[in-house]
């Protein structure tokens, strides 16, 4: 726990966490739309390490987000409930009846077991995220058709990330 | 004794995530309070210096654009300074006075618009000036083109300012011409348009009419310019018109700004002391 990976993840949620408020906030597609790249990060962690620090280290990127941006503590939220249900939602994905987190590698996963990971990791995220940001009922299908497309600016933004880190991912 | 330990040690991974989603919903519900007690001055200060390096980039860019701006607003000035019979303005202070002694005194102090979102439903704009420049909480912030925000944080060197495209903001505003006055706000909607709610329904409203601020509130001055009116509705639950207000200001597209001091503002904040009406535009 306390080694090198420790190091490497704080400083990549920091990182995230700057690249984001700082670059990818101000990527507007067509005034109202916008990537929330740190997802990243929930992504791409290493299935079988710590959940413990998984978690806490998705609370502290969130936290140090809405410190910047202002938002109280939505994208702490988002990112700890989106963090704790993952390993969920890779079991379901895995398609497996005796499933080991502890074996299981994303070298594993097909083509279209990551789109379908992606896609639903993000949705979930961006749906959570910006109806907490409402904090109301009205105009709640305006709030979800804005996750719907933020998602898909989201989702190529990843795709761009995987292809330009695929050594460092697959672990 | 052992089986309580076994149970936590089993669902450890659950409880941190229980408690972790209780202090972020904790955070949620106390946002102003929190950041305004602990951490204003901090991440105003960082984010505010970050976001001046990269916006001394993107105004680079917009330099021509912004110049010709500033020179259209500077002819403007110069051709009402020339009706007004006066050669040597004082450029820091505004005293105007009208036929019944009434007086209104602002001071402007120029400032850069460093930081500015629109996509959220509660937007902020960050600017370059703090009270070491006469920021000071509840200043207006306005543009060339119409009324932007009011100032919540004002920091040493930077401020935050509450956008007008956001859901908690409410600004008196009023109909030129008939001079009826309601309530600015904003749907989170639609980043090119605000409402004008609390207009009673038989007023007559066109399309096309301007709506400027009301000299009700302490912090505008009277007579600014907000937008123009592209349509009008009954609305269903409070009985009153509900016009769309198309913003005059492109929110997309910030670069300078102002913010209004009111010199009077303590002492009409004390006489207003009882009502709420002061609570409408803060």
């Amino acid at each position: 726990m306390y080694n090198k990976d420790l190091f490497v993840n704080i400083a990549s949620i920091i990182l995230l966490a700057l690249a984001q408020v700082f670059i990818f906030n101000h990527i507007n597609f067509l005034g109202s739309y916008q990537p929330y790249i740190y997802i990243v990060f929930i992504l791409f962690y290493p299935p079988y390490a710590n959940r413990y620090l998984f978690i806490f280290l998705a609370f502290l990127m969130g936290l140090m987000i809405d410190i910047l941006e202002y938002t109280g503590g939505i994208h702490a939220f988002t990112l700890t409930f989106v963090a704790f249900y993952r390993n969920l939602i890779i079991k379901l994905l895995s398609g497996k009846i005796n499933f080991e987190m502890e074996y299981f590698n994303f070298n594993t996963f097909s083509i279209s077991q990551w789109i379908f990971y992606m896609a639903i990791i993000i949705l979930f995220h961006h749906s959570i995220l910006l109806l907490l940001e409402n904090f109301k009922f009205t105009g709640i299908l305006t709030v979800l058709n804005n996750a719907l497309i933020s998602s898909g600016i989201t989702f190529i933004f990843v795709i761009i990330y995987k292809i330009l880190f695929k050594n460092k991912i697959s672990v | 004794m052992q089986y309580i330990l076994n149970a936590i040690r089993r669902n450890g991974v659950f409880i941190i995530f229980i408690f972790l989603e209780c202090f972020a919903l904790f955070l949620i519900f106390r946002k102003n309070i929190y950041h305004e007690t602990l951490l204003a001055e901090a991440s105003t200060s960082f984010t505010g210096f970050t976001n001046d390096k990269i916006s001394a980039i993107t105004n680079f860019i917009n330099l021509p654009a912004t110049n010709q701006e500033l020179q259209k607003e500077n002819a403007m000035l110069r051709e009402r300074l020339v009706h007004l019979g006066i050669k040597n303005a004082r450029t820091k202070k505004f005293t105007k006075t009208d036929s019944l002694g009434y007086q209104q005194t602002y001071t402007f102090v120029p400032a850069d618009v460093i930081n500015n979102s629109i996509i959220k439903t509660q937007n902020y704009i960050t600017i370059d000036k703090g009270r070491n420049h006469g920021v000071e909480k509840g200043d207006g912030l306005i543009s060339n083109k119409g009324v932007l925000g009011i100032v919540t944080y004002a920091g040493a060197n930077y401020s935050r300012a509450i956008s007008l495209l956001n859901k908690d903001i409410k600004v008196n505003a009023r109909i030129k011409g008939n001079e009826y006055f309601g309530t600015l706000v904003w749907d989170g909607k639609d980043a090119r348009f605000a409402q004008l709610t609390e207009i009673p329904k038989y007023i007559k409203v066109n399309k096309g009419d301007t709506i400027e601020t009301d000299g009700k509130s302490p912090v505008f001055p009277e007579g600014l310019m907000i937008g123009t009116v592209v349509s009008k509705a009954n609305d269903n639950v409070t009985g009153e018109l509900k016009i769309q207000v198309k913003l005059k200001q492109d929110f997309g597209n910030l670069s300078h700004a102002y913010v209004v001091t009111n010199l009077n503002k303590i002492e009409i904040k004390q006489v207003e002391k009882s009502d709420t009406i002061i609570n409408n535009v803060q």
